[in-house]
């Protein structure tokens, strides 16, 4: 989910998706984690590869990638809405 | 620390991994590698979790290699399936004539360990990687697989109940040595691949 909330900002190759990931979730992604997850996004064919003349490929979300991760972030939204509302209420009653 | 020293450490590390593997992400995972030791020049926990993540790439890798079939290893398969099944076999009817006569136990212990070898090598890897599950090649492998579990099993509880065990577990040594000589059979006359889904394709081909 972090590896493709990354590149949903645009194609990036491993090191720079690791920064990206620690920047904006405070998540370091160890280099044999992130190798795995990516070799298994990419069979889910959630990830492409693009050829580079670089040694680093860089990764980009494929359309099916792009679905997936709306659907999991919506998801992720009700449950915090419904988490946000129920504390709220909770906090209420307490005052 | 220099950059060649960098470079050389980032390759042992990356040896850790199958080769196969590293044909498809060696030369992308070596070069992450040097900037994240020029970043961060030692660290105990990237070297175990890179050790870790290799072992678990060879471990999938061999049991893919052991439960799929490929057309173009046949010869290699038959080399290493074949034997293994045979000395297995050969293992268990020996433990099995030391055990009392009448439980049910190693027959039991048989099934367990086959079949979690199969929810391991069929269940939790295709299920871990959902696109390679629905192919019909696929399931009729895993069915022919879970058939011949489910055949040893009950033949083994049989001699538990009937006796004549020697002869029972030759008689299902012979019928596994016939399935899975079927097996390979078949698969090698179909001349397509089942793709290991542990290489991606890339670029419309498959690196192995």
């Amino acid at each position: 989910m972090l590896i493709l909330a990354s590149l949903a900002g645009g194609e990036k190759h491993g090191y720079a998706l690791v920064k990206d990931v620690e920047h904006f979730a405070d998540v370091h992604i160890a280099p044999g984690t992130l190798y795995e997850a990516l070799a298994r996004l990419q069979t889910q064919k959630l990830i492409e590869s693009i050829v580079s003349d670089d040694r680093r490929r860089p990764y980009r979300l494929t359309a099916l990638g792009e679905s997936v991760l709306s659907e999991c972030l919506h998801a992720q939204r009700r449950v915090t809405d419904v988490g946000m509302r129920r504390l709220r209420h909770v906090w209420r009653v307490a005052q | 620390m220099s950059s060649s020293e960098n470079a050389r450490r980032a390759h042992r590390l990356t040896k850790f991994y199958p080769t196969a593997w590293r044909q498809r992400y060696g030369e992308e995972f070596e070069a992450h590698m040097e900037q994240d030791i020029e970043e961060t020049p030692h660290s105990l926990s990237r070297s175990l979790n890179v050790m870790m993540k290799g072992f678990g790439t060879h471990a999938k890798n061999l049991t893919w290699r052991i439960l799929l079939l490929e057309p173009s290893q046949g010869k290699l398969r038959n080399s290493r399936v074949l034997p293994t099944v045979l000395v297995l076999g050969f293992a268990l009817s020996i433990a099995l004539r030391g055990s009392n006569v009448g439980t049910p136990w190693p027959a039991l212990i048989l099934f367990g360990v086959l079949y979690a070898l199969f929810l391991f090598g069929y269940v939790y890897d295709t299920r871990k990687i959902r696109t390679v599950g629905p192919s019909k090649r696929f399931s009729m492998d895993r069915n022919i697989m879970t058939g011949i579990i489910i055949l040893n099993s009950g033949v083994i509880l049989l001699q538990n109940a009937i006796g004549h065990r020697t002869l029972v577990l030759y008689t299902v040594l012979v019928l596994d040595v016939v399935l899975f000589s079927v097996r390979f059979g078949w698969i090698r006359r179909k001349r397509e691949p089942v793709r290991n889904p542990l290489i991606p394709v890339v670029q419309g081909k498959t690196k192995s």
